[in-house]
């Protein structure tokens, strides 16, 4: 039984991203990928993300949240 | 280079080292260090830098400092984490092994927790005696693939590999495809180093599942890849993750203060004093599926709020001096999860969980595989010393970190040692025309299955109590017979993607199945009850008969499984 929903928001700041692609070699399940159209990171299989948090933390400027489960 | 057939993009390398976590990283700066005019190849199918389980979850390194006693930890060891099951020679040699690896990786420049006065903190360990415990940073493995770039070995991110190639019955490297750019990928290699992880247990979503939170990507693809070429595996009966957690709950709670319907505390009743100091997993789960079959169920936790942690904490002055990536990490986590789960003492019943499939490869004292040219690292052989405590009655946080590096550090001697003898494999052109046309396959299914279906129809017989914990010869027959049936109903063959990183997904499942049976053959074949696996039929552990250990390996398709006794 799961205590949480599998449900995640990935949410990047494109305002705020220098475009320094830290948080895609930081996401170690494929989640993040480089959209080359719009020269920035994009947010491309978030069923696969596992709240590691890992580019949150490389994010030099603080720009992703990756919104908590909710209960 | 592209060969002349368009097979796909051919690399050539001395070393080839699978997986570039903190083993593989390792085991490619020593083979670099030990014959510099090598040529290293790392691949990893996330980015060398954060790939590996140990950069999300890691830190911790049990060591055996010169302030200890080699020869009580070994006896501690033996008995409390291997259940008697391990060879005491190998195991010495590993033990003596483990302060040097920390002293290599401090050389290497990766970041420590200090004292006071600015040394490395090496405290006593407080989930094992007769150890030391030091603190490294989580981002070790940029530290790491810096020594590593600076020494001139290749990195190779984003390409999954699905098999290992062979050159009259030697392994020569290995074929897979690129994530983002779906090309299909030839890696040569003189001499093959897997450090890929572990083949039970994948990450799943933090705070989900209420276990332990595994950082780790592979779910053992890799660890099958060699298998099918050959490389024999062991200790599969004894692959089982369980616990016990409350529902709706993502936390983990102390076993010291589960209760069953009589009030009785069933650590109390069924630990002995070492279990209950330090930490148990299967013991526990027994005891409570024990209780509530003997209708003195339901089992409740009943932490008091002042309880305090189970461990004494390590002091904060030094846990958080000089880690400043670790602090900023579990800030940072410990805010989601109060969001997520929030705190307060865990109170009211539990449930039990659990799940078996699994297998480790076979390694020797240099981490030789059996399969020639072949070496493998890290958790792929064995997570608490190189493939030598095998049983896994207990576990003992902290020797995941320490085991990478010491087996790292092994290979990376032995497989540079290897190459000046060594050719380059020939290319078998139809073979890894036939591989190509196997792993692609997937995306070239209009319908089919989702890997998921595979995942959840295999853990229906994985995750029941028969198969990874009260098994009996009955249950796990009847197991083994239904998994044919899951075979036949869900083909791995008509699985189905949409782009290279469904076709990952669908690697990682495809062996779901093979695991499963190999643990469940081998619990079948096992007639006693030793560290984490329980035979109803056989409570008791037997020596007698069953120091020794349970060999498989793939012989004309056919799963063979051999026992082969310990060399003490």
């Amino acid at each position: 039984m799961n205590g949480v929903t599998n449900k995640v928001e990935i949410k990047i700041d494109k305002a705020v991203c220098k475009s320094c692609k830290l948080c895609i070699d930081a996401c170690f399940v494929d989640v993040l990928r480089w959209d080359v159209e719009k020269a920035g990171p994009t947010v491309a299989y978030p069923e696969d993300c596992v709240w590691c948090l890992a580019c949150e933390d490389a994010c030099p400027v603080q720009c992703i949240n990756v919104k908590p489960p909710s209960n | 280079m592209t060969d002349q057939d368009n097979l796909g993009e051919i690399i050539t390398s001395d070393v080839l080292v699978i997986g570039g976590g903190i083993a593989g990283l390792v085991a490619a700066i020593k083979a670099k260090e030990t014959a510099p005019e090598a040529d290293v190849l790392i691949v990893d199918k996330a980015t060398v830098g954060w790939a590996g389980s140990a950069s999300k979850t890691g830190g911790m390194l049990t060591h055996v400092s010169t302030r200890d006693d080699p020869v009580k930890f070994a006896d501690f060891s033996q008995e409390y984490v291997a259940d008697g099951l391990c060879d005491r020679t190998e195991l010495f040699s590993y033990i003596q092994d483990t302060d040097g690896a920390v002293r290599q990786l401090q050389n290497w420049g990766l970041k420590f927790a200090r004292d006071s006065a600015g040394n490395v903190a090496v405290l006593p360990h407080i989930w094992a005696p007769y150890c030391s415990m030091s603190l490294c940073d989580i981002d070790m493995m940029l530290t790491l693939r810096t020594v590593a770039n600076s020494l001139g070995v290749r990195i190779l991110n984003k390409v999954q590999i699905a098999e290992l190639i062979l050159d009259n019955g030697v392994a020569g490297g290995a074929v897979g495809f690129g994530l983002i750019d779906g090309r299909y990928y030839i890696l040569r290699a003189k001499a093959t180093v897997l450090s890929v992880g572990r083949s039970s247990r994948r990450a799943k979503k933090k705070w989900e599942g209420g276990d332990e939170w595994m950082g780790a990507a592979s779910s053992g693809e890799c660890v099958a890849a060699a298998y099918r070429a050959g490389a024999e595996l062991w200790n599969a009966e004894f692959c089982v993750n369980a616990g016990f957690r409350r529902p709706g709950k993502g936390r983990g709670a102390n076993q010291n203060f589960l209760f069953n319907s009589a009030g009785e505390n069933i650590a109390a009743k069924y630990l002995s004093e070492s279990e209950r100091k330090f930490a148990s997993n299967i013991r526990i789960v027994l005891a409570i599926d024990k209780e509530v079959r003997e209708s003195k169920g339901p089992v409740v936790i009943k932490m008091p709020v002042n309880a305090g942690p189970m461990k004494p904490p390590i002091p904060p002055e030094i846990a958080q001096n000089g880690r400043p990536r670790f602090n900023s990490m579990q800030k940072r986590t410990a805010e989601k999860q109060n969001k997520a789960v929030p705190p307060g003492p865990p109170c009211g019943e539990i449930e039990l969980y659990g799940e078996c499939g699994g297998a480790v490869i076979k390694v020797g004292h240099d981490m030789k595989t059996s399969l020639p040219g072949l070496w493998a690292i890290g958790d792929a052989a064995g997570g608490q010393s190189p493939g030598l405590l095998s049983s896994a009655r207990n576990y003992i946080p902290g020797t995941g970190l320490v085991n990478a590096t010491v087996s790292g550090l092994r290979s990376g001697v032995s497989a540079a040692n290897s190459i000046a003898d060594t050719r380059l494999p020939q290319i078998n052109h139809a073979e890894l025309k036939r591989l190509k046309k196997d792993i692609f396959a997937p995306l070239l299914k209009d319908i089919g299955f989702e890997p998921e279906t595979v995942t959840i129809a295999v853990s229906e017989i994985t995750s029941s109590p028969d198969s990874y914990m009260r098994r009996n010869k009955k249950s796990l027959e009847n197991a083994l017979s239904k998994l044919e049936g899951i075979k036949q109903q869900v083909p791995v063959s008509d699985l189905q993607a949409k782009d290279p990183h469904g076709l990952a997904k669908c690697l990682e499942v495809r062996h779901k199945s093979l695991f499963a049976e190999m643990s469940l053959k081998a619990a079948l074949l096992r007639t006693e009850s030793r560290g984490s696996h329980f035979r109803e039929d056989f409570p008791q552990r037997d020596d007698a008969n069953w120091l020794k250990r349970i060999v498989i390996k793939a012989e004309d398709g056919k799963m063979v499984l051999l026992t082969e006794g310990l060399s003490q």
